[in-house]
Formats: structure tokens, C-alpha cells, sequence
């Protein structure tokens, strides 16, 4: 996979996972659910995955290599699941670029220690005073949006 | 002020306070990195990134279809899903693209650079969605301050972007 193609999926990631947060806010609020709503996402979701698996459009390799997985890494679904229904809940509370703002600065901390510290099976990068500095920025631009609504 | 807005917006009747919203949706973000690592190293043990998000999407069904059987919370509107717009019934195709390019990208750019970049997508669409009002979004123009944010905001994006990250 060459840079550029990455970089692209990573940005097309993260402009549809704003656009999945205020549809799914919005069917929150049609079920007066978010817990609902959160479960409407992940059943269309997996079966657009299942779907995308069962045409044959990606090689899998066997499944018994699920045995071989640590099993910390099997829990992501559970930490996916929150998060779609925690940002279900918040997003019509604070609206949308609030919202993102505030998840984006948690995020990009997260990040941060998970690079730093080569957590999780992450390669280990350690962060310069560049990237701290970015992280400080980043808790500005949060507070002054909170301000402006 | 911005309160009253709230009530008499279509949200969902959920009491939920201004604080406490901040802090679930800290918490809600700094779940998405560590969900993007273990899928990460459950796609490189399962050879399939795809597989990775299936798997992925089913735990996460599993998980919210049992918080909803527990009773623990209120019943939700089933027979409104057909009131519902279409578009918002296809939110998870979006999200399943988000897990599948995030696991997918992860163990190339790193953490930071990924999640900058997801950051910078979820920032550009959710103000252009705000400022317009778009997808049933409350319309929240973009004063001065918001202005102010978005150029440091952008900003911490390059210094992210240029120091270090790649390989």
C-alpha cells in the first residue's frame, strides 16, 4: 500500500465517521434509543462486511488462525460498540463539531501514548516536542469551541 | 442559552448534562485508538482486514443486543424505525468503513498520523455538517472563535503530520 493511498483511507475514515455520528444521532432520536441505534449501525455494518467477504471481493485467511490471536485483540468490537453509543447520546447535546472535537482531542492523546509506549502490538514511535506541542494546540482549539456556541 | 436551543431541538429526550456529555465523548475517543490497535493485531494474526472488521461488528452487535435484552434500559421505539430517513439506517456501511480503512492503516502510519488524519476528516465533515445543518444536524454557524479553533486545530494537524510518524 503505497503513503498516499493511506493517508487517503485514513482521512475518508474519519469524514465518514462524522457523517455515520449524525445519521446515527438522528435515528437515536427516532428510537429514543442510542443503545438501539448503536445496534441498527453494527447489524448493517456487519452484514455490509459479511457481504463484502462472502463475494469474495477480499481473501481471508483460514479462520482457525483466530486461536492464534492474543486475546486482548478480540475485544475491539466491545470498545466500537461504546463509542457508537456514547457519541449517539452526545452528539444532539453538543452538536456535532463540538462533539467531534472533543473525541478528536481524547483520541489523538490516546494515540499518542499508545505510539509513544508501543502499546497494544503498535510499533513503538516516540513522540517528539513537535507532537506534544500539536496535542496542546489541539486542547485550545477544544476549549475555544466550547465557548462559541 | 444554548440550553434552551437543546430542549427544543429533535433530539433525543435523554438527560444528559453539558458536562457530562464532555466527558463521554472523552471517553468515547479514547476508545477509538485502542479499538483501531487490537483490530490491527487481530487482522494481522487473521491475515484479513475485513475479517478483522466482521469479527469486529459481530462482538459489537453481540454486546449492544444484550445491554438492550438486560432490561437495564428504557425500551427503545421499534415500530418509529420506519419513520426513520433512510440514510440514517446506513450509517454502519460508513462505520464499516472507517474500522476496515482504520485497521488497514494502523500498523503503517502509526497511531498518531492515522488518527490525525481520521481527526482531520471527522473535523472538516462535522463542521461543514454543523455550518450547513446538514443530515439533520442542529445548524450551529461558525463564529469567530469556532474560525480561531479550526486555524490552531489545522495547524497541530501539520505539526502532527511532519514530525516523525511513517515507518
Amino acid at each position: 500500500m503505497n503513503p498516499l493511498s493511506a493517508v487517503l483511507c485514513a482521512f475518508s475514515a474519519g469524514s465518514l465517521l462524522s457523517l455515520g455520528g449524525a445519521a446515527n444521532a438522528r435515528l437515536g432520536g427516532t428510537l429514543r434509543s442510542a443503545v438501539a441505534a448503536a445496534t441498527v449501525n453494527f447489524l448493517v455494518g456487519a452484514a455490509a462486511l459479511g457481504l463484502l467477504l462472502g463475494l469474495g471481493g477480499f481473501r481471508a485467511g483460514p479462520i482457525e488462525r483466530l486461536a492464534a490471536v492474543p486475546p486482548w485483540a478480540l475485544g475491539g468490537g466491545m470498545l466500537g460498540a461504546l463509542y457508537v453509543t456514547l457519541s449517539t447520546l452526545v452528539i444532539p447535546r453538543l452538536g456535532l463539531t463540538a462533539t467531534t472535537m472533543t473525541v478528536v482531542c481524547s483520541q489523538l492523546v490516546g494515540s499518542l501514548l499508545i505510539d509513544h509506549w508501543g502499546w497494544l502490538g503498535v510499533p513503538q514511535q516516540p513522540n517528539g516536542p513537535a507532537r506534544w506541542l500539536a496535542v496542546l494546540l489541539l486542547l485550545v482549539a477544544v476549549a475555544l469551541r466550547r465557548r462559541d456556541g | 442559552m444554548s440550553c434552551l436551543s437543546l430542549h427544543r431541538s429533535r433530539a433525543p429526550v435523554v438527560p444528559v448534562s453539558s458536562a457530562l456529555a464532555i466527558a463521554l465523548a472523552l471517553l468515547a475517543g479514547a476508545l477509538l485508538p485502542v479499538q483501531a490497535a487490537m483490530n490491527a493485531r487481530l487482522a494481522q494474526s487473521l491475515q484479513s482486514v475485513p475479517l478483522a472488521a466482521l469479527h469486529s461488528y459481530l462482538l459489537g452487535s453481540l454486546t449492544l443486543i444484550g445491554l438492550l435484552l438486560s432490561g437495564l434500559l428504557p425500551a427503545p421505539d421499534w415500530r418509529a424505525i420506519g419513520t426513520a430517513p433512510r440514510w440514517t439506517l446506513l450509517a454502519g456501511v460508513l462505520g464499516a468503513w472507517y474500522v476496515s480503512s482504520s485497521t488497514l492503516v494502523i500498523p503503517r502510519l502509526g497511531a498518531t498520523l492515522t488518527l490525525g488524519l481520521v481527526v482531520a476528516g471527522q473535523a472538516v465533515a462535522g463542521l461543514v455538517m454543523d455550518h450547513h445543518g446538514w443530515l439533520g444536524v442542529r445548524r450551529q454557524r461558525l463564529g469567530t472563535r469556532g474560525w480561531a479553533a479550526m486555524a490552531l486545530f489545522l495547524a497541530a494537524m501539520v505539526l502532527l503530520t511532519q514530525s516523525g510518524g511513517g515507518r
